[in-house]
């Protein structure tokens, strides 16, 4: 793209580089090896290294001083000024303080308006375009753009825009980046001497036009650009997918007309295409076709990452290999876990310490740096355990009363300092400067700044504070808590990390950082229409048409970029592969539409859709594994272990003894291997903790009340109720949704209490609640163990006659189907026997919804317990015999048991 | 098919392609909906419509992606292919054959039209066009900013569920806190749980029905509404006053001494009646006299007169005793009808109430957090649409213009969207031309009902579009994807179903396509085995055998049985006429259900028989039991003293653990008391330890001591590698689950993969995130690993899920289940289809707790409910290309099912007598003679590549930059770099000729970007330099030739090398660098090292500057320095 009527040298775009350098070297061959008077102008700084390389090459010395080799924007940011610059935050903090007060924006999210604005700002700056004078004027111009008539809407955006424009030009005391910029460009302009080469640059703005003719007449300027040449066959090819604007011939046409000119494909031995099924092939392609150059032999390869998820499976398998990768890319700062543990303590300070967020917070390597990592682990999974234990939900001052409680000094003493460092965050409002203060005084409390300072993505981050600490010094802007956080979040989410410490032939890159550089080969990674256009992020302002009519590049100067940059690529690359999905999970994906083009053309001139041929070959006999590739597993049967005898319980519960009923394995792993579920906090208080509540809270009535037909009615109740709200006292200070199941058990209470007259009018009566039993029990081969269990609740009637009596909270309909085949459900004749020979009735009392029912067991009631002895008695004498343990619960029993891991139920063949 | 038909069929894609007019088409399964809707874009294109003047709206992104990538490939034949092949292409679309020639340069160029387009061409769902709307919605709508989509809002709901019972607790007594209360005590914590979840899905809907005039008014709005038909005070006592009525008290007298001289049940009712006498507790009561009148279902006993009852009674005893039943039981009736719907009134107040304030929690959490959900996006949508100025804003400030919109699906669309589209063809037509119209669906597809789709819309946005848009309605009944065989029993199970009355008869475009449709008998109740379960079982020979159970296993033992006779046997066409095919595969098998509850039987039962199958279950990864082995070892790294997690892992094909081994640990744990899992693994001695809890232990260890430091896509990444997991996974589980275990594996990497690109994501965050994910509805959780081509399976979908799919062979197993009834607590809504906002909202406890304006709406609603469940049934017929198999299990209420009246329309068909224990059978035998192997897909290509074996191994390639600092290093070390850089900086600045003087120390500083103090000793040390006369040579310009700072050089290698400072004297060159730190305090090593790299320099310099001395200088900043010479 030549410019002005300075002089312009065509390169074939193949070349561009080369071809450009020995240009230069020819022109100072006097002066070699010393080209430092000289300065070459390039796109993007990444190539500065190929150039000088090229350079190298044409001046055949062994050692070259280098010219100064730059962008224009590097170069500029060089020249000081006389004036302040006004950083782009404090911009930015302005602009926001001028969109707080208007009421008009609703809910918006002003931060976003902001930078939205501020962005748009720097385009206008930029592109010179200037706003009018008045509003009205400018809201004119606008509705001709938009082609609408007189709007509201229009009309506040027009107003906005304008007024903040006019605001921020106003700040004459400070100069912004893009507006120095100009200034920078002609101050090197004036005092320009140095012969001025510029290479491969692509559309310039106002000011750089501007620039060029001033220094040109100071000094010499020269411009090389790529641009094919007749007997250039691959910048024909790609001119020819690629035609400038209108450009009349067809595809077909345009395809007869290559062919007739080149024969033989351009791109045949040099470009492919790839589809992938999946990301994870799409990966491993990446993986297998870089490892695969590098063994042909290849120095410099590129992978160009428009997919940067991707990209980093990609970089993780080619880790994998050994292989090394440098990412000039980068991550966005906000998904390392420098910044995590930012973003946890701020999690920690404005949700009252959530144990998950404290946690994760006390779990990260950069918290307590000044601790042994392995003490402060072992102190954070001790904490862990008791907060389980005593489902502590939050608040720093209950984690700390848990700590001393377990005596545990060290883990008092890490809360102690998260505690200290709480209170270092204010909750008043304050400006953006003092909060990072704050923030940075209370991480150091608790040793974060220690861990980022022995980090390279942490001292980044650091950096990156203290970067806004200065920049903002002087903003008086007072923000709350949330706000500010908000703006710290965005700013993290903006900023990249780049980890520069690694040398090596695989580069991950992205597009606009190709030109000019040589590589030996090129992967292009995430080819399809998402990742290669911007179509989606529409900005706020304007639309395309506004653009046009403002003088800004349009959505379609941006897709001209990218065929320009994919075609020098493509030209000056011996070996390029394209790679793309197929398909993004159940949908088919599109195709980048350049790419299409450039395929289609192919076909129609050599009928070809040069398709990857070797890869998927590679990808099919290639896999590369760890050196550890031991016997693998067979195929799990269900197992069924023969009971170890060391591990046999010698007391088994009801429960334990439901459990060998339902499934033998279960039981194998939770009574021989004694595994079991750890508690989980316990957020909101489920069925089985109401449970436990119903069970204490009855307890506590009966004892005081034995016989409820002896207290009046209502007073009855109001003492239930009162045990009832003391027992949930505690859950509902923890959680508030605990009071639900208060509320629920307050309105069964009636309903109890009619149950239990009625009961105590059949002449039963309460005796004793909770009450743990024990029985030893002899087996036939004379062994001996210990049954166990502790009864809900026994009664008594006056003739001695007992009943064993258990709460449950399921359905009447549900005990009765539990109950219906004998020795399935064995808890209640176990319960008979634990308590001995006066049992005369057992049964499950259903308290669901409103009603209270009695469920009795069916039966014989001494039949039942002598089976259920015998039985036991009889399992007990065949596990020590080392009977297998078959895993073989029913679905019912399978979908309540935490063994599935273990029994590998699913995976049975 | 009749001359008639023909006709109708020649005159239908004329009309239905013809861009210029609007066209609504009911079109059936199977019929090309997507080839007639993509002909008619690429009409539109022909006709000169810009790609951005098109807008096209589906129903999935998956039908939007097929969509425009069938447009691309068509365009992409129109440019690229032969005149004839073009030419053919626009006749098919009808394009008027006088006028093809004409068009065809037009056709050709049109492929480059589309892809370079600005603006393109919108092919999109509702919800990302709304999204786009709100996008690019004005400022003054208060909806700018760059929120994003939660797709998973489980967890923030239940935070908005626990922020909204704070804020009800914080004020007891407030009329929210009542209202909660309320609901708590009445209903419980689940069932208020889910009426104000469903609230919560219904919310938009509500927000409509509120409209502007605030929540207190819509709620007394919608209670009033309620109170229609109801004719008894809400706060009357009705139980009381029943209680306390002295003629019924002395009616229900009468009615004991009746009772008692009465049969032995009725003696029965008179002695319970008699206990009721004396309660003084009115609920009680009536529970006590309330079963002497009426049956456990709730209806009145019958009472009827007899001889022998007058005998007993008297004749006059009897006409009382009947007179009393009927009018005391009248009376009771009506009371417990009048104490039901007060409840259902005050179920509604506090209900609304709490929906509003918990919808308006949920809306303020998701403010705070920046994201909004489709309902939002709906709503807002709509919301901006109905402000005229802004719906012109919009219209305006999108890049595109339509002139054509095309709706497919429109069965599935919901009234809000409808509303939405219609406000927008509203405004459009005030700015611009309005569009021209064009709607496909099929109200016999309409299933999505509880995703609020509402069927009746098509009727009502028929009339619409042919009133406004002059709108000709076609209809298309010729199926281009069903065998006709299948299609006889389609149109026969259809033709008659009242419900259906709007059915045509279906043809078949390939009237010669082989089909087949089986009817298998249904799975009888074993009635031996299924009466008495062994009492007494003996748990260790015996399993429990639930009969239900035994009896789906031997239908799914039946399914499996069958797949296995059809794979390789039944021929699958690969032409329209059956007369080129090849053999059945597996993956030719699609397997629909209703439900998922069962399914897993009938996965064990192909598991069993070896038949590889893909289950896609929605949100169903995180259950599959690989991801549960990988989540368990994460949770273990996360907290390693949660013994059974590791025991979990150590069985998992990752280690392979057999049950001695956990014996081995479990042992060990006993020697010890209080010691984890893990500690006893760590403290077994190597010789008791088999190679399996060996390696195990070795990779825990390596595992847990990067579990905090690396990020989880990289730990997982690395333990996908370093325990081979893929391999040993392959090898770990039945042939059947092999793709299906691979591709989940990938799926769950993937996973790691996203949230790491996400923000924040640390381990214990990571796997807190899959809790909560795993207990959140299927629709949110993550799906299971898509299989690619590569897997030849049997899929498994559900009917729901199986929309737009389609398969050679579809089976449907269990198909005589009876249908699900409804839950209760749900929202009641009647939007009618013209209206601009829902006419009822309510809810509802339960069916008895209806008010009579609720019965109303829920009669509809149950016959649009019955209707879905026939459209299931079309559904899951018609997705056979070939053959439709059913079978099922007897059930209660399976005589009304699919099962039965495809059992009955195919017997009709076989002209067979119906014999419920034979198969019924119609059409084809796919027998493998008749059809001729297809060629191309036997045709195995051989590769030829070679393959280099290093591939296979590592290939350590690049270097890591020692870093000079590990974490763990003294900070003087990393501050000393960081020293080093700016010491660098800031001499450049001093020394450079071209920049400007020596500034002032404020500009240096900001430059530097230093604080004070370290700026101060930056400035001290560079003065100590400059100010030192033994250097003054090299900085005083008087003194030397030229001098730079930092000058880059290349070397013949190629390296790029920096010198910090070069001086050229008439006779010399001379290299300065400096160091920081003092030259004393230097290690000898590293001064030795120092000295080689300036040598280098020196070197390199001797050959730039040939015929110079050339020397370097190394200045150390904290003093002193050395000279070296070459
Ligand atoms: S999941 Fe089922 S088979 Fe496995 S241990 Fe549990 S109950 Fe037994």
């Amino acid at each position: 793209m030549p410019f002005h009527d300075l002089p312009s040298i065509p390169l074939a775009p193949a070349a561009l580089t080369a071809a450009a350098a020995s240009e230069i070297v020819n022109r100072h061959r006097a002066a070699l090896p010393d080209l430092r008077g000289t300065v070459i102008v390039i796109p993007d700084l990444h190539a500065a290294a190929d150039v000088a390389r090229a350079l190298r090459v044409a001046a055949q010395t062994p050692v070259l001083l280098l010219p100064r080799i730059t962008t224009l924007r590097q170069w500029a940011g060089e020249i000081p000024l006389d004036k302040p610059l006004q950083s782009r935050a404090a911009r930015e903090a302005l602009l926001y303080g001028a969109l707080a007060d208007q009421t008009s924006l609703g809910d918006a999210d002003r931060w976003a308006i902001a930078g939205e604005l501020l962005a748009l700002f720097d385009e206008l700056t930029r592109h010179a375009v200037t706003l009018p004078q008045s509003a009205a004027e400018f809201a004119r111009q606008l509705e001709r753009a938009y082609r609408a008539r007189q709007n509201r809407s229009f009309e506040f955006e027009a107003a906005l825009v304008h007024e903040l424009w006019h605001l921020m030009a106003k700040g004459t005391r400070e100069l912004d980046a893009e507006a120095a910029y100009p200034l920078r460009l002609a101050q090197i302009a004036a005092t320009a001497t140095s012969p001025l080469y510029a290479v491969g640059l692509r559309q310039l703005a106002p000011s750089e036009k501007k620039f060029f003719d001033a220094y040109a007449r100071r000094a010499p300027v020269v411009q090389f650009n790529a641009h094919a040449d007749d007997n250039d066959a691959i910048g024909a090819t790609l001119a020819t997918a690629w035609p400038p604007a209108e450009s009349t011939d067809g595809l077909l046409a345009r395809a007869h007309k290559l062919h007739a000119a080149f024969p033989d494909s351009a791109l045949a031995q040099r470009l492919s295409l790839f589809g992938a099924a999946d990301p994870e092939q799409e990966a491993r392609a990446v993986d297998v076709q870089v490892r695969d150059w590098l063994l042909a032999g290849k120095q410099r390869i590129a992978v160009i990452a428009l997919d940067r998820v991707t990209a980093r499976r990609a970089r993780a398998l080619l880790e994998r290999a050994g292989v090394l990768v440098r990412d000039e890319s980068g991550w966005p700062m906000a998904t390392t876990s420098a910044a995590t543990v930012l973003a946890r303590w701020l999690d920690v300070v404005s949700g009252d310490a959530w144990h998950h967020d404290l946690l994760d917070l006390m779990k990260s390597p950069f918290a307590f740096h000044d601790w042994p990592r392995e003490a402060r682990k072992l102190a954070v999974w001790r904490l862990e355990r008791y907060v389980r234990k005593a489902s502590v939900l939050s608040g720093i001052a209950n984690f700390i009363a848990l700590a001393e409680q377990h005596n545990d000094v060290e883990v008092r003493q890490l809360l102690a300092r998260v505690q200290r460092a709480q209170h270092a965050i204010p909750r008043t409002r304050r400006t953006i400067a003092r909060w990072l203060d704050a923030l940075t005084a209370s991480l150091t409390e608790i040793g974060v700044i220690d861990g980022w300072r022995a980090d390279s993505a942490g001292t980044q981050v650091f950096d990156f504070i203290e970067f806004f600490k200065t920049g903002l010094r002087d903003n008086t802007l007072a923000l709350p808590f949330a706000e500010w956080r908000r703006w710290l979040t965005r700013q993290l989410e903006a900023a990249s990390f780049v980890e520069s410490a690694v040398t090596s032939p695989v580069i991950f890159t992205h597009l606009a950082a190709t030109p000019l550089r040589s590589f030996d080969a090129a992967l292009v990674l995430g080819c399809d229409a998402r990742h290669l256009s911007s179509a989606n992020d529409a900005p706020l302002f304007f639309n395309q048409s506004v653009r046009v009519q403002l003088g800004l590049p349009t959505r379609q100067d941006e897709a001209r970029d990218s065929e320009a940059l994919l075609a020098q690529l493509i030209a000056a690359t011996p070996r390029v592969v394209l790679s793309w999905q197929t398909h993004a999970g159940a949908e088919e994906n599109l195709l980048a539409p350049p790419i299409e083009r450039l395929i289609a053309l192919n076909r129609c001139a050599y009928g070809d859709e040069l398709a990857e041929t070797r890869l998927p070959a590679l990808l099919a006999h290639s896999a590369l594994r760890c050196g550890d590739t031991s016997s693998v597993t067979p195929i799990m049967e269900p197992p069924a272990p023969p009971a170890e005898r060391a591990l046999i319980p010698h007391a088994i519960s009801a429960s334990g003894y439901n459990t060998l009923i339902a499934c033998p394995y279960q039981f194998h792993a939770r009574y021989l291997l004694r595994l079991g579920q750890l508690d989980e906090v316990e957020e909101l208080i489920d069925k089985s903790g109401y449970g436990r509540h119903v069970h204490e809270i009855l307890t506590a009535f009966h004892t005081a009340h034995p016989r409820v037909s002896d207290v009046a009615a209502d007073v009855a109740a109001m003492h239930l109720k009162a045990i009832s709200d003391e027992v949930f006292a505690r859950s509902v200070g923890r959680n508030a949704l605990a009071r639900a199941w208060l509320l629920r058990w307050k309105s069964l209470i009636p309903g109890y209490l009619e149950w239990q007259r009625a009961r105590e009018t059949e002449g039963w009566y309460w005796q004793v609640g909770e009450a743990a039993r024990e029985l030893i029990i002899r087996t036939p081969a004379g062994r001996e163990f210990k049954l166990m269990g502790r009864l809900d609740r026994v009664d008594q009637r006056s003739d001695g006659a007992v009943a064993v009596v258990d709460y449950k909270t399921r359905s009447e309909q549900a005990l009765r189907a539990a109950l219906k085949t004998p020795g399935e459900d064995v808890q209640l004749p176990v319960y008979a026997l634990l308590w001995g020979d006066a049992v005369a009735q057992a049964s499950y009392v259903s308290m669901d919804r409103d009603e209270v029912t009695t469920v009795p067991l069916p039966g014989e009631l001494d039949a039942q317990t002598d089976s259920a002895r015998a039985r036991l008695a009889t399992a007990v004498d065949a596990m020590h015999e080392g009977r297998a343990l078959p895993a073989q619960g029913a679905p019912s029993a399978c979908a309540w048991c935490d063994m599935h891991g273990l029994c590998r139920r699913l995976h049975w063949p | 098919m009749t001359m008639d038909d023909l006709d109708k069929l020649r005159a239908f894609n004329p009309q239905a392609l013809d861009p210029a007019k609007s066209v609504v088409v009911s079109a059936c399964a199977g019929s090309g909906k997507t080839w007639l809707l993509v002909s008619r874009i690429v009409r539109a294109l022909l006709a000169g419509a810009a790609p951005g003047e098109i807008l096209a709206i589906t129903f999935t992104r998956k039908a939007a992606r097929e969509m425009h990538t069938r447009l691309t490939a068509w365009l992409k034949a129109l440019a690229t292919e032969d005149d004839a092949t073009a030419r053919r292409m626009l006749i098919e679309r009808e394009v008027p054959r006088n006028r093809v020639d004409a068009l065809l340069p037009v056709a050709r160029g049109l492929y480059e039209t589309l892809l370079t387009a600005e603006p393109g061409i919108t092919i999109t769902t509702f919800h990302s066009w709304f999204l786009q709307l709100m996008r690019r919605a004005p400022l003054d709508a208060g909806v700018a900013g760059d929120a994003t989509l939660a797709e998973e809002a489980a967890a923030l709901i239940d935070e908005a569920w626990q922020r909204f019972a704070e804020d009800a607790a914080r004020e007891p007594g407030a009329p929210l806190a009542a209202a909660l209360d309320h609901l708590f005590m009445e209903y419980g914590p689940d069932s208020t749980r889910r009426v104000l979840a469903n609230f919560l899905a219904r919310r938009g809907d509500w927000w409509a029905y509120a409209g502007d005039e605030g929540t207190d008014a819509a709620i007394e709005r919608a209670l009033t509404a309620l109170r229609v038909g109801i004719d008894v005070a809400l706060d009357d006592d009705v139980l009381g006053a029943l209680h306390s009525d002295a003629a019924i008290k002395s009616q229900v007298s009468d009615f004991i001494a009746l009772l008692s001289t009465n049969t032995k049940s009725d003696a029965a009712h008179a002695q319970r009646l008699r206990e009721a006498l004396g309660e003084h507790d009115a609920a009680r009561w009536l529970k006590k006299i309330w079963p002497a009148f009426f049956t456990s279902e709730g209806d009145l006993r019958a009472r009827k007169a007899s001889a022998a009852q007058a005998k007993r009674l008297t004749a006059d005893g009897e006409a009382r005793y009947l007179a009393i039943h009927q009018s005391v039981g009248t009376r009771l009736q009506a009371a417990q009808q009048a104490i039901d719907w007060q409840r259902a009134y005050r179920f509604n107040r506090a209900a609304l109430r709490c929906g509003a304030a918990l919808a308006q929690t949920y809306q303020a959490l998701k403010r705070e957090r920046r994201v909004i959900d489709y309902t939002d996006i709906e709503w807002h949508a709509h919301r901006l649409l109905c402000v005229s100025e802004h719906a012109t804003y919009l219209i305006c400030k999108l890049d595109a213009r339509y002139k054509h919109v095309l709706l497919d699906e429109f069965q599935d669309t919901n009234p809000l969207q409808w509303l939405t589209l219609r406000q927008w063809f509203e405004a459009a037509t005030e700015v611009d031309a309005r569009p021209s119209v064009f709607v496909v669906g099929d109200p016999k597809q309409s299933i999505y009902r509880f995703r609020r789709a509402e069927a009746r819309l098509f009727a009502q946005a028929t009339e619409y579009l042919r009133a406004h848009f002059g709108a000709a309605v076609l209809s298309q009944d010729e199926s281009r994807r069903c065998a006709p065989a299948v299609l006889e029993v389609v149109n026969r199970v259809f033709a008659d179903e009242p419900a259906f009355e709007d059915y045509r008869e279906h043809r078949a475009h390939h009237a010669h396509k082989p089909g087949r449709v089986e009817v298998l008998p249904l799975i009888a109740k074993d009635e031996q085995a299924e009466t008495e379960l062994t009492p007494w079982r003996d748990p260790f020979v015996a399993p429990l055998a639930v009969p239900e159970d035994s009896r789906r296993a031997r239908e799914a033992a039946q399914l499996a049985q069958g797949i296995q006779n059809i794979v390789g046997q039944w021929w699958i066409a690969d032409d329209d006429h059956g007369t080129v095919g090849r053999a059945a595969r597996h993956g030719d098998i699609m397997i629909l259900v209703r439900r998922r509850t069962h399914l897993e039987i009938y996965e064990q039962a192909l598991r069993h028989a070896g038949i590889p199958y893909v289950t896609s279950r929605q949100g169903g990864l995180l259950d599959t039991l690989e991801v549960r082995d990988l989540i368990a070892l994460l949770e273990f790294l996360v907290s390693p003293f949660d013994d059974l997690k590791l025991a979990h892992v150590l069985r998992s094909p990752v280690f392979g653990a057999s049950d001695a081994d956990l014996i081995t640990i479990a042992l060990a744990v006993r020697r010890e008391a209080g010691v984890t899992w893990w500690e006893a693994l760590s403290r077994i001695a190597d010789a008791e330890l088999g190679a399996t809890l060996t390696r195990a232990r070795r990779l825990l260890t390596d595992w847990l001591a990067r579990a905090d430091t690396l990020p989880v896509h990289d730990q997982l990444d690395r333990i996908y590698f370093e325990a081979d997991v893929l391999a040993r996974y392959h090898g770990a589980v039945p042939a059947a689950l092999r793709g299906a275990v691979a591709a989940n594996l990938n799926a769950f990497m993937r996973r790691a993969l996203d949230a790491d690109a996400g923000r924040y994501l640390s381990l214990p965050r990571f796997v807190a995130d899959l809790a909560v994910l795993r207990a959140a509805p299927a629709v949110e959780a993550p799906d299971e690993g898509v299989i690619g081509d590569a897997g030849d399976a049997v899929r498994i979908h559900t009917v729901h899920g199986a929309k737009g799919l389609e398969a050679p062979i579809v089976w449907l197993p269990d198909a005589a289940a009876s249908e699900r009834n409804n839950h209760g607590y749900e929202v009641l809504l009647d939007w009618p289809a013209d209206a601009a906002r829902p006419a009822h909202f309510s809810v509802w406890a339960r069916k008895a707790e209806q008010t009579p304006a609720q019965r109303a709406i829920v009669e509809g609603e149950d016959e649009i409910a019955q209707r879905e469940n026939l459209n299931l049934l079309y559904v899951a017929m018609t997705r056979a290309r070939q053959a439709l198999l059913v079978s099922g299990i007897e059930a209660p209420g399976s005589d009304r099912s699919g099962y039965q009246k495809i059992r009955a329309a195919a017997s009709a068909a076989a002209a067979v007598t119906q014999d419920a224990s034979q198969i019924v059978c119609i059409g084809d035998k796919f027998d493998p003679q008749k059809y001729q192997l297809n060629q191309i897909l036997t045709n195995v290509e051989a590769s030829t590549v070679e393959i280099d074996a290093r591939l296979n191994q590592a290939l350590p390639t690049g270097t890591r930059q020692a870093r000079a600092l590990h974490v763990g290093e003294p900070d003087s070390a990393r501050a000393g770099l960081q020293y080093g850089t700016r010491f660098h900086r800031l001499m450049e600045r001093l020394t450079d000729a071209a920049q400007t003087p020596r500034a002032d120390k404020a500009v240096l500083q900001r430059a530097l970007d230093v604080t004070d103090t370290e700026f101060d000793a930056l400035w001290r040390d560079a003065e100590r330099v400059l100010g030192d006369p033994q250097f003054r040579r090299y900085f005083d310009a008087s003194l030397y030739l030229n001098a730079a700072n930092e000058v880059p050089l290349i070397t013949e290698r190629g390296d790029t090398l920096r010198i910090d400072r070069l001086v050229v004297f008439d006779d010399a060159v001379c290299v300065l660098d400096y160091k920081t730190g003092a030259l004393a305090g230097v290690a000898p090593e590293l001064l030795d090292e120092y000295r080689a790299q300036v040598a280098a320099y020196c070197v390199h310099m001797t050959s730039a500057f040939a015929g110079k001395r050339v020397a370097g200088l190394i200045i150390f900043t904290g003093g002193g320095s050395i000279v070296v010479t070459v």
